[in-house]
């Protein structure tokens, strides 16, 4: 049958919903119950459409019908879904992003920073920042941080020093120059030198496109540079993070003015775009008599010249007019220079515009005010001036400002004697350069332009900062530099200019109650100078966080932005329907996180009860560990008696999480403090274990943060999802080390190097070389390569369990484990191991639903048919080969399934099992050649290693006559018998990521990568090659396949790698590729050793 | 004079209420104590709630001699007046007073009559003779026929028609079919249900049985919420004797159809009366609903066709089988047969049980059949179908009350709650009380339902307390059309009804309390003010010990005054004074 949608014709099955046919198509209707593995709940109502003659209807639970037109977006369908997003949003406890970031107008991800800088990683914390802001030490000074303002955590006691925290950051002395895109062939022009143009110079070069910035002054900064005083911020460090830019490749060209050296019109025909960040530099003046006379200067004119370096004389008595920052900036100035400073304002203190801190700091330096009056004329003595007449105020009605206003005293004058006034009642933009450049300007001389874009009546033209919006905070020029720079983007890409729309929920009104148990914990504050010793000169007054401070505050943070702020479709959804948060606003439960699982945070409050990850639990993966309690609003999910989920029948394998649509259910990151941030994502294979699931590692910076499933509908393991959150570097071996007597020294890798050479025997098998099913295609082939050629030996194990026996399958039995998907009836021979069957179990019981027998045999397995559990699997596969199988009814019923099979499978997990049931199974399918023998390896890369050389088992090795030991990523010595054999030897060298009874044993220690920081390949438990991506730092500073080399080469062998492909090609050089080799060896018996072990140890407190 | 042959007290749980259990075991002494051997019988409900305690005795001849709210002291007098001296005490007897004239009594035509728990009763009573003639007689296809011609329809609420409901289930294949008995009787001022249950539990079982005969189905659950003790605990007998008689198990009637039936016990979650939640509660699931089709007549039950029918629905059955379709379609309108029973409350003089040919009108209900407005007071609407329904103005009260009449105006049969509101009655009030109800029974699944009752309860709770805003109210009625649209459910998808019929009839209340912040009714505490006039008081007094807080002094002169700044506006005052010198005036007015 055929449906339209959207105009378009498709084809498609009966039965069908319509969501499932979009699905298809490629069309996306928002969805935020359904989900592809599970059948329809027809709960949120979000993917309605409009179906012709039938109205609204949820897609989700509409089957298509013939002939069916279909609008997902018709206004009717757009109305009900907004309606409901409303609704979720109106019972929706969370912030997308923190009240920090949200106030700031720059829009800086202060969490991102503060939080990174308190799990000490200040250079990331850094380059953090820097993707919002491109001067932090200097706004870590200057700031007036309405972050601050916004911060939750003075609910608590104070705010964070989110101010200080950038400075922290800034001043660190990191060598950070930020990446700039490939050179997208643009030029853009920025008129002002500016935190405006200079933002929106730095954000376009980032997007690559170069830019130039003009100025008229002869060094960059505008106001941070002419208008703030030197103590506030010195000049160097202005310098400093100019240079940054510069670095970038920002051309800057000073003493070059608007209006004068070029024109607006010239910059429009020569580049592909302009902004105007031309500030605001023009005065206001009181126009009252005497004003014009020399001793009554300008603030900012006053200001400008004293941060060049003048230092003018003062009389001894001045007057600041005004109550701004401008006005604290001339008091505290001239307070430098020796005056004494009385500052005069019209209004109270309460009113004034400056920060109180700075009106505290210009108190304690020694400035006098004198509030609600108002100079009515500069009084003159000849030449000289002699004091301002003022008249008293009082304060009326509230005028457009919202303040209250002054009105004058009638009769009260008075005059203030002084000798010298500095005029800082307000600045103006000056835009008389922009005559003639056809640009609308209002009445006050400022650039009339789209507020969120920052384009003019032309429409190349952009501008921002406070030539548009009068004087503001410098904070408030970035973001205008930034959204500005962000359209000049779109135009310049021939887009239409308009900026994306992003939804942001909030929580409002929070209490105390609401933040929970919080220990009180006072803000840092680093010492300032003495006013006495500050205002003799201009040098800095305020200091820096030291490292320990900045982690102490860091850790203050609350962390109130959601940690999955960019993979939200409830919020991806709201935006694109433009939801409110506010319109259904009512009453809602303000839940706190459970932090109670060790790798799952759940934050119920985000919760939209979708019932995904109760679905995909029960559903999917057969485990059933959490449902809904309660009725109506306040059903919550939660596992039997709201007891932490690693108590009940939870695996943890966080397919909940995956599924999860809004922030509820969030992944920790290894971060002892949590930071949304976007993390690096890349795609590599789990390799704790014979499956070898394909996953994707994020990082930051190298820095290991979680495990995800690589695809959509993966799901892993306890053990894959959260293993590597349980190696921590405290735990690594990061540098060689060299036994000395009892004790062990950390050496550099030449002198590791010169002791091996001087020390491993190089006679024929006098040395025996021991891999690991861990190692790379390449490492293994390296390894054989050193065993062979440097140090003449035949002796080579994987030797991960050395003392095991091993069985031999026919190789024409061999099946991967592909075939569990089109078996017809699957034997699963146990016992199985504790982690790795699980996902295996979740490909059982897809093989069950499409209609599969699955038999257990002592496997534990609760998807299965007919299970034996309490006989050993060797006896119940001996008696199933029998032709008369002894009297048991289950054996019977097995028998008869078995007999009416055409794709029979047997599935067993090498190692878990017995030797003599595996000898049962090799029995079985010689007598029956139907059956096909799917065996999952313990580790990853058995295959591989088997492949280059290594045998399976060590019964052969001379262990006893050897001298020497090469140990490579495995730990033998964890089985005593090996142990003691270590001991009687010569010399043992290991490579290891962490130390164990063989480094224990050793006398050379050598680091080791993970597989996670190596490149390389493996072979599969079904005999496919994979791909590994080094995807962290190495603590140890190289991958194991150079090690190795150097290693050679240390042992007079000359290989020449370029790099770690080279190594590929040479393997596949030397070795035909192909699945199975004829016989197929496989390791039985023995504990689980190794890495692998001591990850599972760290996982017990799941209960899985 | 007629000697006596039995006395019946009605021992329902209205009656146990009541104060029923004192009068059966007063009678009993008595009884024994002048040794007379007139037997005397619980029986269930008759339908009087406004005249409990109610004592039938009954002349040999059949006379039915009722006695009402009979109390202790009076039952010494009717033992030795009327049982042994043959003489009815007449200041005790129920007065005719047009209950029972306008009712037809099919469903309910054992309820209080026979002894709840004896199946010869039932048996003499012409029960079991249907479920008789249906086996051994009737083809299960003859038996749908017959339930079709008859016109009945679905009584829970919706008002599927039965005979097509099992004809559909009775041609999905396969021989495992349920069939389940819905008595999750949950609408707050319901009681038709639990009545019959507990008056005449084998009617439901002989329904049940042969419609299980009709289907094919095997098995048969009664899902009866645990707040029905009493029902639960008849029902068991009731089943428990049936097996013994060959009425239920194996071979039934020595037939080959074999049918057994067992009592699953809700847990009271209101939203389990609708099919699919139902479904999920008795496989032992979250009982939430899940979206139809499938109906539960294609995969139900363990995933096997299931006809689920209410108790009512299946009370009619047996009569519908003994008198033939025919007898049973002439009650009632074109599309509406039959009759329905309804449980009459609010403020009407008659309130009870009762039942009446379907399509009569509402206004010879109220004023009919219950006697009119308590106090006289004007009517103001009748409140249809519990929560699910909606409020039906006075000025339409000649709409007939049939399934497609009610639908018109906004309203629903439903299963049989009607509620009469006098002048006295806040319209904004009753739906927020409604919507409080099924606010707290949502199951939490759908969006709309969930969240969207919330906000609806909230915007009304803001209007009663005069915090309301012009906007509130169009808000309201839209997020309420969108709740109905878009929910999954019955709960959800009539949750609204209350409040968009009383916002469609009575507008002017709505907006009297956002604009005037004022309630009409003088019922919303927040809107409203004691008053005491100061000409109508006789200043007694008796409102002043009344008052918990001590609101109410002397006034300057011969009167009381209550000080507002103080009151609470309990209004124990307004009830206590035997002047009618209290009144209730607006906030607004003592603003003034």
């Amino acid at each position: 049958m055929t449906v339209t949608i959207d105009g378009k014709a498709f084809t498609c099955q009966d039965g069908e919903m319509i969501l499932e046919v979009t699905r298809r198509a490629g069309i996306e209707i928002p969805a935020l119950c359904s989900e592809k593995r599970l059948a329809p709940f027809d709960s949120c109502g979000v993917c309605v459409v409009e179906v012709e003659g039938k109205g609204v209807v949820k897609s989700c639970s509409t089957p298509v019908e013939d002939g069916m037109v279909i609008l997902p977006h018709s206004p009717e369908a757009e109305d009900v879904r907004r309606a409901v997003l409303e609704l979720l949003l109106s019972n929706h406890w969370g912030d997308c992003i923190g009240p920090c970031q949200q106030a700031c107008p720059a829009h800086t991800d202060c969490q991102g920073y503060v939080c990174l800088a308190g799990n000490g990683l200040f250079r990331e914390a850094l380059e953090h920042l820097y993707n919002y802001l491109p001067f932090p030490a200097s706004f870590g000074r200057i700031c007036p941080a309405p972050c601050e303002d916004a911060c939750r955590r003075q609910i608590v006691e104070e705010p964070i020093q989110i101010r200080h925290m950038k400075r922290f950051l800034g001043d660190q002395g990191l060598d950070y120059v930020p990446s700039v895109a490939a050179d997208s062939g643009f030029r853009v022009a920025i008129v002002g030198g500016g935190p405006a143009g200079l933002s929106c110079a730095y954000f376009l070069q980032r997007q690559g496109h170069a830019a130039v910035v003009f100025e008229a002054m002869p060094k960059m900064g505008g106001m941070l540079r002419y208008g703030i005083p030197d103590y506030r911020l010195p000049q160097d460090v202005l310098d400093w993070e100019l240079s940054v830019l510069q670095r970038m490749g920002i051309e800057f060209r000073n003493g070059v003015r608007l209006g004068g050296d070029l024109s607006c019109e010239q910059l429009e025909k020569q580049y592909d775009a302009v902004f105007l960040g031309l500030g605001a530099w023009a005065s206001g003046g009181l126009g009252v008599p005497g004003e014009d006379h020399p001793a009554v200067r300008q603030g900012t004119d006053f200001l400008c010249h004293v941060n060049q370096g003048e230092r003018p004389t003062l009389p001894e008595h001045v007057a600041v007019i005004g109550g701004g920052n401008t006005a604290m900036d001339a008091a505290r100035t001239a307070r430098r220079l020796g005056a004494q400073v009385t500052v005069l304002y019209r209004r109270s203190r309460e009113q004034m515009p400056a920060l109180p801190r700075e009106i505290n700091e210009a108190e304690e330096e020694g400035v006098t005010f004198n509030f609600l009056v108002q100079p009515v004329e500069f009084l003159t003595n000849g030449e000289q001036l002699s004091g301002i007449k003022c008249v008293k105020m009082q304060l009326g009605g509230l005028d457009a400002s919202g303040r209250a206003r002054p009105v004058p005293i009638e009769g009260s004058e008075f005059v203030v004697p002084v000798q010298a006034t500095i005029l800082a009642v307000g600045q103006l933009p000056d835009t008389t350069c922009l005559s003639g450049a056809e640009i609308e300007v209002d009445r006050r001389g400022r650039i009339i332009a789209d507020e969120a874009t920052g384009q003019t009546s032309r429409t190349k033209v952009f501008t921002g900062g406070d030539v548009v919006t009068g004087p503001s905070i410098a904070v408030e020029a970035v973001g205008a530099g930034r959204r500005a720079a962000d359209a000049i983007d779109q135009f310049l890409r021939g887009v239409e200019v308009d900026p994306p729309f992003v939804y942001t929920h909030e929580k409002m009104d929070v209490m105390r109650v609401d933040i929970g148990d919080v220990e009180e914990v006072p803000r840092v504050v680093t010492p300032v100078r003495v006013p006495e010793e500050r205002t003799a000169d201009f040098d800095e007054y305020e200091t820096d966080f030291t490292p320990e401070q900045a982690i102490a505050e860091g850790a203050r943070c609350l962390g109130c932005g959601c940690t999955v702020f960019n993979d939200c479709a409830l919020r991806d959804y709201s935006a694109a329907s433009r939801a409110q948060q506010a319109s259904y606003a009512g009453e809602l439960d303000r839940k706190r996180p459970d932090e109670r699982h060790p790798f799952i945070i759940r934050d119920l409050g985000k919760c939209i009860a979708c019932g995904r990850c109760i679905r995909v639990c029960g559903e999917v993966c057969g485990i059933h560990a959490i449902d809904f309690v309660g009725r109506g609003i306040s059903q919550e999910v939660q596992a039997p008696f709201d007891r932490p989920w690693q108590e009940s029948a939870c695996v943890s394998c966080g397919a909940c999480v995956d599924t999860c649509p809004t922030g509820a259910l969030a992944d920790r990151s290894t971060l002892e403090k949590q930071v949304p941030l976007d993390l690096t994502e890349t795609p590599s294979v789990c390799t704790l274990c014979g499956l070898t699931c394909e996953i994707n590692v994020l990082s930051l910076n190298g820095r290991y943060m979680k495990t995800l499933p690589r695809h959509e509908e993966g799901i892993l393991c306890a053990k894959g999802r959260y293993g590597w959150h349980t190696i921590t570097e405290a735990q690594r071996v990061t540098a060689p080390l060299l036994r000395e007597g009892s004790k062990w020294a950390e050496t550099s890798w030449e002198d590791a190097f010169r002791v091996i050479a001087e020390r491993l025997p190089r006679g024929e098998n006098e040395t025996v070389v021991i891999g690991s099913g861990h190692l790379t295609n390449e490492e293994g082939y390296l390894l054989a390569r050193l065993g062979r050629e440097g140090l003449h030996t035949t002796l080579f194990a994987i030797g991960d369990v050395m003392s095991r026996e091993s069985v031999v399958l026919p190789g024409d039995a061999l099946a991967s484990t592909v075939a569990i998907d089109t078996a017809d009836l699957i034997i699963v021979v146990g016992p199985r191991s504790r982690y790795e069957r699980f996902v295996l179990d979740l490909r059982l019981r897809t093989a069950k639903k499409a209609g599969a027998i699955i038999i257990g045999l002592q496997a534990d397995l609760p998807e299965a048919d007919v299970a034996i559990e309490e006989l050993p699997a060797a006896g119940l596969m001996g008696a199933l080969s029998q032709p008369d199988p002894e009297v048991d009814d289950r054996l019977v019923a097995i028998k008869e399934r078995i007999s009416s099979a055409t794709h029979p499978l047997l599935v067993f997990e090498e190692r878990t099992v017995s030797a003599d049931a595996v000898r049962a199974i090799a029995r079985l399918v010689e007598i029956q050649p139907a059956w096909k023998v799917a065996m999952v390896r313990a580790l990853p890369n058995t295959n591989g290693l088997a492949k280059v050389g290594f045998q399976l088992d060590g019964k052969d090795l001379a262990l006893d006559t050897a001298r020497a030991c090469l140990v490579v990523g495995t730990n033998p010595a964890q089985e005593d018998s090996v142990a003691a054999k270590l001991k009687q030897m010569n010399f043992v060298v290991t490579m290891a990521v962490v130390n164990n009874e063989t480094t224990a044993q050793s006398d050379v220690v050598l680091p080791m990568s993970l597989p996670i920081e190596t490149n390389g390949h493996l072979i599969d438990t079904d005999g496919n090659p994979k791909q590994l991506t080094s995807i962290l730092r190495s603590p140890a500073g190289e991958e194991n396949w150079e090690i190795l080399v150097s290693l050679a080469q240390a042992l007079d062998l000359h290989w020449d790698y370029a790099d770690v492909n080279a190594v590929t090609s040479a393997i596949e050089a030397q070795t035909k590729r192909r699945s199975f080799p004829e016989e197929y060896g496989c390791q039985l018996g023995g504990e689980r050793g190794g890495l692998a072990a001591k990850i599972e140890d760290a996982l017990s407190a799941l209960n899985v | 004079m007629t000697p006596s042959s039995e006395i019946r007290v009605g021992l329902a749980t209205c009656g146990i209420a009541a104060g029923a259990e004192r009068i059966y075991s007063a009678l009993k002494a008595s009884l024994e104590e002048h040794a007379t051997s007139v037997p005397l019988k619980r029986v269930g409900c008759i339908g009087m709630c406004y005249n409990e305690p109610l004592v039938d005795v009954v002349a040999s001849d059949g006379e039915r001699i009722t006695y009402r709210q009979v109390q202790e002291k009076d039952v010494e007098r009717i033992v030795s007046e009327h049982i042994l001296g043959g003489e009815p005490v007449e200041d005790l007897l129920l007065q005719p007073d047009g209950f029972f004239e306008h009712q037809v009594r099919i469903v309910l035509e054992n309820c209080g009559l026979i002894d709840p728990e004896s199946l010869d009763e039932y048996r003499q009573h012409a029960g079991y003779q249907a479920l008789n003639r249906v086996l051994t007689d009737m083809s299960p296809g003859q038996v749908i026929e017959e339930i079709k011609a008859s016109g009945l329809r679905g009584r829970g609420g919706a008002g599927f028609p039965t005979g097509l409901k099992w004809g559909l289930a009775s041609k999905e294949p396969g021989p495992a079919k349920y069939f389940v008995c819905n008595a999750d009787e949950g609408d707050p001022g319901a009681f038709m249900d639990r009545s019959v249950l507990e008056g005449d539990p084998h009617r439901v079982l002989e329904g049940m049985t042969i419609a299980a005969y009709a289907l094919g189905a095997t098995h048969g659950y009664v899902y009866v919420r645990a707040e029905y003790p009493l029902a639960i605990a008849r029902l068991e007998k009731a089943i428990a004797d049936a097996r013994k008689a060959g009425l239920l198990g194996k071979n039934i009637l020595e037939s080959d159809f074999s049918f057994d039936i067992n009592i699953k016990a809700g847990a009271g979650a209101f939203v389990c009366g609708e099919e699919t939640a139902l479904i999920a509660s008795i496989e032992g699931r979250r009982g939430t609903p899940r979206r139809r089709p499938p109906y539960p007549t294609t995969s139900g039950l363990w995933g096997k066709p299931t006809v689920i029918n209410n108790v009512e629905t299946l009370a009619n059955v047996p009569w519908i089988i003994r008198h033939g379709a025919n007898a049973f379609a002439q009650y009632g309108t074109e599309r509406s047969k039959g009759t329905k029973v309804f449980a009459l409350a609010g403020k009407i003089k008659h309130s009870g049980l009762i039942e009446i040919p379907m399509g009569m009108p509402i206004r010879d209900i109220v004023f009919g059949i219950g006697g009119g407005i308590r106090a006289d007071k004007a009517l103001k609407a009748v409140q249809m179908g519990g929560p699910s329904g909606g409020c039906i103005p006075a000025s339409l009260a000649d709409v007939p009350v049939d399934y497609e009449s009610l639908k018109e105006t906004g309203a629903i049969v439903g299963s049989g709650g009607m509620i009469v509101l006098d002048e006295n009655t806040c319209m904004v009030d009753v739906a927020k009380y409604f919507l409080d109800f099924t606010q707290k029974e949502s199951c939490g699944k759908c969006t709309f339902c969930r969240i969207g009752t919330k906000r609806m309860l909230e915007t009304l709770t803001r209007i009663c307390d005069g915090e309301g805003t012009p906007e509130d109210l169009d808000r309201l009625v839209e997020l309420g059309e969108k709740v109905k649209a878009y929910s999954l459910c019955g709960l959800g998808q009539t949750a609204p009804n209350p409040v968009l019929t009383t916002a469609k009839y009575f507008r002017d209340e709505y907006e009297a309390h956002i604009a005037e912040k004022t309630c009409p009714a003088g019922v919303c505490k927040a809107l409203i003010a004691y008053a005491i006039d100061p000409q109508r008081c006789k200043d007694c007094k008796l409102c002043v010990p009344e008052c918990p807080v001590e609101a109410i002094s002397q006034g300057d002169g011969a009167f009381q005054v209550v000080d507002r700044s103080v009151c609470i506006k309990c209004g124990r005052c307004y009830s206590v004074c035997p002047f009618g010198a209290i009144d209730v005036v607006s906030r607004k007015e003592e603003v003034r």
